[in-house]
């Protein structure tokens, strides 16, 4: 058998494998919506978030701006959860809020 | 969550070294008379893409217009790389007697003439760019609506044009089975692991489905590549310098009717 086909199912395994354990962005932090209302866009810092609701799931582009993601409690099923999005802007202060009660469910996307 | 473009740059990864072990040639034998010449016009870079795929694309759009009655079809250039030049961009079709320069609107987007010569050719499109500065995309726009909405009817024809189009490079051919599986159009568009990762035109903080009275946000995972990318993974998407705009929109369910409009909140007063 030649060198490529012995590599082959190893090759697979590895790609699967990969599949299977892909990094997730961690859950967020369950915030209480009232805690949440007190951002407030244009004046609160980046260490006045920290403070207030702590740190989360976020992502930093090129630009300089970040966007956290925190999780409101859900009003529907035990599983369920809203979604608190925060923007804050490259001097490090929250330019931008999103409250979503309730968020497209996912289910059956296996990443 | 790992892309279908890193999936082909982790398994050329792994398989470079066996594959280039295999099938280097013996060396040549000494030569004894003279030597003839040949002389090559152009090489087709292995990411260029092909005329004859992206014409299948074409025909797709043709087949399954109903996604997208009022929409037409256009592919567009867009950056991959900070450093991509994204003005003056050419285009042309090259085949091996054929040449045919493609217009390329200011937006980078264009509309690829149907030529049989070019098709019987298997001619390549190229830009006049290195084609890892760029990436494509397919452009099926409902007129009419705001720019910080989009129809998922369209996006739905997008991903099936742009998957049939070869939008999607694999620069491992010799996996083209594997590349096939990975990138079987049925699949990839009907599947929420089907990942045809979609850019709006700025950088956005959220999306929301809206069909009659239903309203519904996109959770922060079908945003950004599903916010997973480390510096590591990001040059193997091709979402690199788009990242704060992309988005996966759920073009698999089907509780979601084509007329379901997808709007964007961007990060307007951000760089």
């Amino acid at each position: 058998m030649s060198t490529i086909f012995r590599c082959l199912p190893l090759c697979a395994a590895v790609l699967l494998g990969a599949c299977a354990v892909s990094p997730q962005a961690p859950p967020g932090t369950v915030v209480p919506d009232a805690k949440a209302s007190q951002v407030e866009p244009g004046v609160t810092t980046k260490a006045q978030l920290l403070a207030l609701l702590g740190p989360t799931t976020s992502i930093r582009f090129d630009s300089g701006v970040e966007v956290w993601r925190y999780l409101l409690p859900g009003a529907g099923a035990p599983a369920s959860y809203g979604e608190y999005v925060v923007v804050i802007d490259p001097r490090g202060v929250v330019s931008k809020t999103r409250r979503a009660a309730e968020v497209y469910q996912v289910a059956d996307k296996k990443t | 969550m790992i892309s279908i473009r890193y999936s082909f740059a982790l398994l050329s990864a792994v398989l470079g070294g066996s594959a280039l072990a295999q099938t280097a040639p013996p060396p040549p034998p000494p030569v004894s008379g003279p030597v003839q010449s040949v002389t090559v016009s152009s090489t087709r870079d292995p990411v260029d893409k092909s005329y004859r795929r992206m014409v299948k694309g074409m025909d797709r759009f043709e087949r399954e217009h109903a996604l997208a009655p009022q929409a037409s079809l256009r592919f567009r250039l867009l950056p991959r790389l900070s450093t991509a030049k994204m003005t003056g961009i050419t285009l042309r079709i090259a085949g091996d007697s054929v040449t045919i320069p493609v217009p390329v609107a200011e937006d980078n987007s264009f509309v690829l003439p149907r030529n049989d010569v070019a098709l019987r050719q298997d001619a390549a499109v190229l830009a006049n760019r290195k084609t890892n500065t760029m990436t494509w995309r397919v452009s099926v726009r409902t007129p009419g609506l705001p720019d910080n909405v989009r129809r998922l009817g369209d996006l739905r024809l997008e991903c099936k044009v742009g998957m049939d189009a070869g939008l999607i490079s694999n620069s491992a051919p010799i996996f083209g089975w594997l590349s096939n599986m990975l990138t079987d159009t049925d699949q990839v568009c009907s599947s929420p692991d089907g990942n045809y990762l979609f850019f709006a035109e700025q950088p956005i903080y959220g999306v929301t489905l809206h069909y009659g009275e239903r309203r519904l946000a996109l959770p922060f995972k079908l945003l950004y590549a599903a916010g997973d990318q480390t510096p590591e993974t990001l040059p193997y998407c091709d979402c690199q310098v788009l990242l704060d705009r992309s988005y996966y929109a759920p073009i698999w369910d089907k509780n979601w009717p084509d007329d379901t409009l997808v709007e964007f909140d961007v990060m307007e007063g951000t760089p």
